[in-house]
């Protein structure tokens, strides 16, 4: 295994003749997690649906575990570990919780441990439990968002990317949320953090990237750098936050 | 209504039930998987039975007709999979793709009519019955040993497919397409290959469906238009992206169909149903099984 998992160079996507990403390039290390946060429209989630193999790229190059990928199918991409989160999933409205949760365990690789996993997102999330027969358009938002976190993880991910999973989600429930993602942390899985909640962000991961206008314009180390919140969005919105009462 | 003309009428209510079933539920299945409505799928059912008869005139017709069809279910597989590429697929991603696959799929239907007649020529043709013989129950009721296997065979299939779809995690795969390709794409499903099964499975359901119309009444390249018609109200009637509401309306449909032909005769019996498709409609929307407040993705 290398130590390098996912390497992104150069990526250029967008829709049609509409140029999204503009050269985006970052690099992760088996183990680690990093954070994407910035302005919704700027090309977050173009950014990983390029890289989960669901919109092509017009440029650049991305290798995962030392295999270029940048051409691979979706399903390819599953298949070798690399599972992404989508925003906002609704699933599968007329499937049972545990239907869906079968179904995260469609890759191969993932079939034979399809018992360990399902106890593994049970005891993760409790509360799926009672509702396992429940159809997916009956559950609640937190519900629909703890059921796309178990879903990914039923896939054995070597490296999640979870897009924007607090969306739309209650403070008490965001914070529900925190203790599962980093339970997922702490079982060696690589994670990518989508978020626009910097606070969420900050209390999961250690290296932070800011995706501007299609582009990284920012990376912070919080290991290597002190940086305060304050800072970090002072940098977000260009201007220095005071709260004037 | 003496009881006898009853049992008649009861009976050929359930053969034409079971055909319209297998007919209808490859519709369902194509309709809630890919979200088109194909229209070459009656004409599969005359593709099934004369596929049927022509493997029958090449092995022999010693061997009973059971092998021919076997081998038939493996090409309606194969051409539902080669229909799927020719004439969806390009498509995909084309936000007109329901209207453009109307015409292609009609392109499809003239093409296969026209083709069954310039390889099988215009003359009738009939398949032997599946069991020779006839059945007696009591005296109260006979019919032939071949409507009797369609009778019985046919839900069996259709249990089949609802097992497949429900409990198989291919089956699953394949419902997970038709209620969230996005979703399904990023849980790992080949979304291509979905298509081509699904559209491979519906062909070789209608397929079926030909063969065992084949050996009740004559043969022509014509003969899937109206039971196609007949499949499209069960399925709008029955909800559409429902299979068990499908089966569930095709017997209605089936019984339904028998006893306004025995009441009214052949003449109005398909007006009036579509009468009553159009009544049900004015009332419930989503076609009688369906579910009142489908959730689109």
């Amino acid at each position: 295994m290398t130590e390098e998992l996912l390497r992104v160079e150069g990526l250029e996507a967008g829709y049609g003749a509409y140029k999204v990403l503009h050269g985006v390039s970052f690099d992760l290390s088996n183990g680690q997690n990093i954070g994407f946060f910035g302005p919704n429209g700027h090309g977050k989630t173009t950014l990983f649906e390029t890289i989960s193999g669901l919109i092509r790229q017009t440029a650049g190059k991305i290798i995962f575990d030392g295999t270029d990928i940048t051409n691979a199918s979706s399903d390819a991409i599953v298949e070798m570990g690399l599972v992404h989160v989508a925003q906002g999933n609704t699933l599968f409205p007329d499937m049972t919780v545990m239907e869906v949760l079968q179904l995260g365990a469609f890759p191969k690789r993932s079939r034979q441990k399809l018992r360990s996993n399902l106890d593994r997102a049970f005891s993760i999330f409790p509360r799926l439990t009672a509702r396992r027969s429940s159809k997916c358009k009956t559950l609640s938002g937190g519900e629909r968002q703890m059921l796309n976190l178990a879903t990914g993880l039923m896939a054995c991910p070597r490296l999640l990317i979870l897009d924007e999973p607090t969306l739309g989600l209650s403070p008490r429930l965001k914070e529900e949320l925190v203790r599962p993602i980093s339970d997922i942390e702490n079982s060696g899985v690589s994670l990518i953090l989508v978020e626009q909640d910097l606070e969420f962000l900050l209390l999961l991961v250690q290296r932070l990237l800011l995706l501007n206008h299609g582009r990284i314009t920012k990376r912070i180390d919080r290991q290597s750098e002190q940086v305060s919140h304050q800072e970090i969005m002072e940098e977000y919105f260009g201007v220095a936050v005071t709260h004037e009462s | 209504m003496s009881l006898d003309a009853f049992t008649s009428v009861l009976l050929s209510g359930l053969v034409l039930s079971s055909l319209y079933a297998l007919l209808a539920s490859g519709l369902s299945l194509v309709w809630t998987t890919l979200g088109i409505f194909n229209f070459a799928h009656g004409v599969l059912m005359a593709v099934g039975a004369y596929v049927t008869w022509q493997i029958s005139q090449s092995i022999g017709e010693t061997y009973w007709i059971g092998y021919s069809i076997a081998l038939m279910i493996v090409v309606m597989v194969m051409l539902g999979a080669v229909l799927e590429y020719v004439l969806i697929r390009p498509f995909y991603g084309n936000k007109n793709i329901v209207l453009v696959t109307v015409m292609t799929t009609l392109a499809g239907l003239t093409f296969l009519e026209n083709g069954i007649q310039a390889v099988w020529g215009p003359r009738l043709k009939q398949l032997p019955p599946l069991i020779d013989g006839n059945i007696s129950i009591h005296g109260l009721l006979t019919l032939s040993a071949h409507e009797a296997v369609i009778i019985v065979v046919s839900p069996l299939i259709l249990i089949g497919l609802y097992y497949f779809l429900n409990y198989s995690i291919i089956g699953k795969s394949i419902r997970a397409v038709g209620q969230n390709q996005k979703a399904a794409k990023l849980m790992g499903i080949n979304v291509s290959r979905s298509f081509i099964l699904t559209f491979g499975l519906a062909a070789a359901l209608t397929g079926i469906a030909g063969a065992f119309y084949g050996g009740l009444r004559l043969m022509n390249p014509t003969m899937g238009s109206e039971p196609l018609v007949k499949a499209l109200i069960v399925v709008i009637f029955g909800g559409l992206g429902n299979i068990s509401g499908t089966i569930a309306a095709a017997y209605l449909i089936g019984f339904l169909e028998a006893f306004l032909i025995y009441f009214i005769g052949l003449y109005w019996t398909p007006s009036l149903l579509f009468l009553f498709m159009i009544f049900v409609l004015i009332f419930r929307h989503e076609g009688l099984f369906g579910e009142s407040a489908r959730t689109t993705t």
